[in-house]
């Protein structure tokens, strides 16, 4: 057995109502991830996957938790002093839907990879190398993110995110805006990089058949909480849980019937 | 004017028993060809296409092949600018061809459309009562559609307004108001798409129990094959603007037969199947790229030299399906001893065959 690269400990996260009271946005996760290996968070929009997500990256502080990499335990803010701010990019870097709000609009592809490794104090030249393994060419090398489609800005953001060399990278429903062509091309990207680097993915996404493909153990979330968590193949084969048999119920394929689906949720209210 | 009538009637009369189908035509694209100034291609290549009363026809592919045109164009709403050859006919009117009054009629009461965001079609002052009544439906109607759409305490939802319901309750109430006007034909773009897989099942089931009983045909368009050939009778795959496969849903899955079909399908994660994803090289087609002879020739595993300037044109597979292949359409050819394609507006092409 490895080591534990990643370890969740009761992270909790609530917002006030503007009634009073508190939403209770994330309670009790908690997860472990070993070094190259990829861990998904499914559940419908609102069921606490992306405040998962965001709190591992630091963007928003739990309230309650221990979020661990490597031993070490993370702040709950990103700390002020530089080099310290550098180290927990290096731990944690984050994917998101839209790479457009994260790309800087006037740096090209190589720009704005020169730039995040220059930061990191890594030799800029690996910038041709990054672009290599995410497929992007000279053309998009020299293109500015407003030029480059929604799958190029993707690879491009990925890319970016690997510049930092982290050891885990939050992916948060990084290929749901894609066409299915582009996004086989980003999830094989996603395979080959794990095999070649080892660094480990926690993937939050709604799409079931998609985290099948990328993840080895999965965590099912609904209305903040942890309803069903293990290895993704027995999850999604034998759930034990009536909410995951739920959203399992309700993915389209061969021989599907949606009054399946309504059938599933009607056990779950009972 | 009732001789203009009866004329009218009767040349539709003959129309419609010389294509002696089972069931009737509802929509039928012939040829349609639509074209914007300032692109290198047409947006729409020559795009055939029926719905037959009662049917529920799938149009897949991805993002700019043509989808959202083609249901348009059963609206009679083209791009500004735009210029079209080819023919768009819903119950045999030419829509193309209709203006003013007869238009605002196609439009309210003969097609309805759903779009991906209720927001789009909702007025955020209006009750969703009022919304329902403004197309055709009694208040006492109204409180029934809701209800068949799935909304919980329909009398109380219909005295709300918009911003007070989530996503998917409005895009429950864009489709009663879609069946208010007791449609003949529903084009629903990407309806379900922006809702959670869960909701999407519930909302898909309540509009098949709801389309039944009214018999109305159903357009249905998505970027998910496997939800297209899950839901839908039958099923068309466009590919930059044109249609590169029709076939039954069913045999979609089980026989896809352009490289295309094969490829989404290959690159698609299945729920339950551990093979590799295959994707599909480069990127869909955008408007400022041409070809020569098949669009889909510079991703094509399959690609001879030939296919570099073979004109696509449909030929036959099993009875009324079709693919735009010419290596698939040879195989098969040779294997079910299938004549080459005769049919007009084909033979055209018979020069680059080779
Ligand atoms: N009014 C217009 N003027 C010019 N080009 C247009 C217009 N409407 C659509 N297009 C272009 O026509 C092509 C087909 O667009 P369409 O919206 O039909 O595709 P789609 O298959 O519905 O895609 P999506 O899955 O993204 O909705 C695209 O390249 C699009 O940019
Ligand atoms: S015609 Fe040729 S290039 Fe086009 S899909 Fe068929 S094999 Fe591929
Ligand atoms: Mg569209």
């Amino acid at each position: 057995m490895t080591s534990t690269l990643l370890q969740v400990e009761s992270l909790a996260k609530t917002y006030p109502l503007p009634g009073g009271g508190r939403h209770t946005a994330a309670e009790d996760i908690n997860f472990t991830l070993q070094p190259g290996g990829a861990l998904g968070i499914v559940g419908e929009s609102g069921s606490g996957k992306t405040t998962v997500a965001r709190m591992l990256v630091g963007l928003t502080t739990p309230d309650t938790g221990l979020i661990t990499v490597d031993g070490r335990a993370r702040e709950p803010r990103t700390p002020r002093r530089r080099p310290a701010r550098l180290t927990r990019a290096r731990e944690i870097q984050m994917v998101f839907q839209d790479p457009y709000v994260s790309l800087d609009p006037r740096l090209t592809a190589d720009q704005c990879l020169r730039s995040a490794l220059r930061l990191h104090g890594r030799a800029e030249s690996l910038a041709a190398t990054l672009l290599d393994q995410v497929g992007l060419g000279e053309r998009e090398a020299g293109a500015r993110p407003r030029h480059l489609s929604g799958g190029q800005r993707q690879r491009l953001a990925i890319a970016r995110a690997l510049a930092v060399d982290p050891r885990i990278l939050v992916l948060d429903e990084a290929v749901a805006a894609l066409d299915v062509s582009i996004q086989a091309q980003i999830l094989r990207l996603l395979d080959d990089i794990r095999r070649d680097t080892g660094v480990a993915l926690v993937f939050v996404s709604h799409d079931l058949a998609v985290v099948q493909h990328v993840t080895d153990e999965v965590l099912v979330m609904r209305r903040g909480r942890t309803v069903e968590q293990g290895p993704t193949r027995r999850v999604l084969t034998e759930p034990s849980d009536p909410y995951t048999r739920l959203l399992l119920a309700s993915v389209p394929g061969e021989g599907w019937d949606p009054a399946d689906a309504v059938a599933a949720r009607a056990a779950l209210s009972v | 004017m009732t001789e203009a009538t009866e004329t009218t009637e009767s040349t539709e009369t003959t129309e419609s028993t010389e294509r002696a189908e089972a069931t009737p035509t509802l929509l039928s694209l012939e040829d349609l060809t639509v074209r914007v100034p300032g692109t290198a291609r047409p947006l729409l290549d020559s795009v055939t296409l029926t719905v037959a009363e009662g049917e529920v026809v799938g149009l897949v592919g991805e993002s700019g092949s043509g989808k959202s045109t083609t249901a348009k164009a059963a609206l009679g709403l083209l791009p500004t600018g735009a210029s079209c050859e080819g023919s768009v006919r819903v119950d045999g009117t030419d829509v193309l061809r209709l203006r003013g009054e007869a238009l605002r009629t196609h439009r309210a009461d003969t097609v309805a459309m759903i779009h991906q965001d209720p927001r789009a079609t909702l007025n955020p002052v209006r009750r969703i009562g009022d919304f329902l009544v403004e197309r055709g439906a009694t208040r006492e109607r109204a409180v029934e559609l809701l209800a068949a759409v799935g909304l919980s305490d329909p009398e109380h939802r219909a005295r709300q307004r918009p911003h007070e319901l989530s996503g998917g309750m409005l895009q429950r109430v864009v489709i009663a108001g879609a069946l208010a006007a007791r449609p003949r034909l529903l084009l629903a773009d990407e309806a379900t798409s922006a809702l959670d897989v869960t909701t999407q099942a519930e909302i898909l089931t309540q509009l098949r129990t709801a389309r039944e009983e009214q018999g109305a045909g159903l357009l249905f368009i998505t970027h998910d094959l496997h939800l297209a050939a899950a839901y839908c009778d039958r099923v068309y795959v466009m590919y930059a603007g044109r249609v590169v496969e029709e076939r039954t849903a069913r045999a979609l899955f089980t026989a896809p037969a352009h490289p295309y079909t094969r490829g989404l399908l290959s690159c698609s994660p299945t729920l339950g199947e551990s093979r590799a994803l295959v994707p599909i090289q480069g990127r869909p087609p955008s408007l400022s790229d041409t070809f020569p002879g098949c669009p889909f020739a510079p991703r094509c595993g399959e690609a001879e030299e030939e296919c570099e300037t073979w004109l696509p044109e449909r030929v036959p597979l099993e009875e009324g399906a079709s693919v735009a292949c010419r290596v698939v359409g040879r195989r098969s050819a040779g294997r079910n001893g299938w004549a080459q394609p005769t049919t007009a507006g084909q033979t055209k092409n018979k020069v680059s065959h080779g």
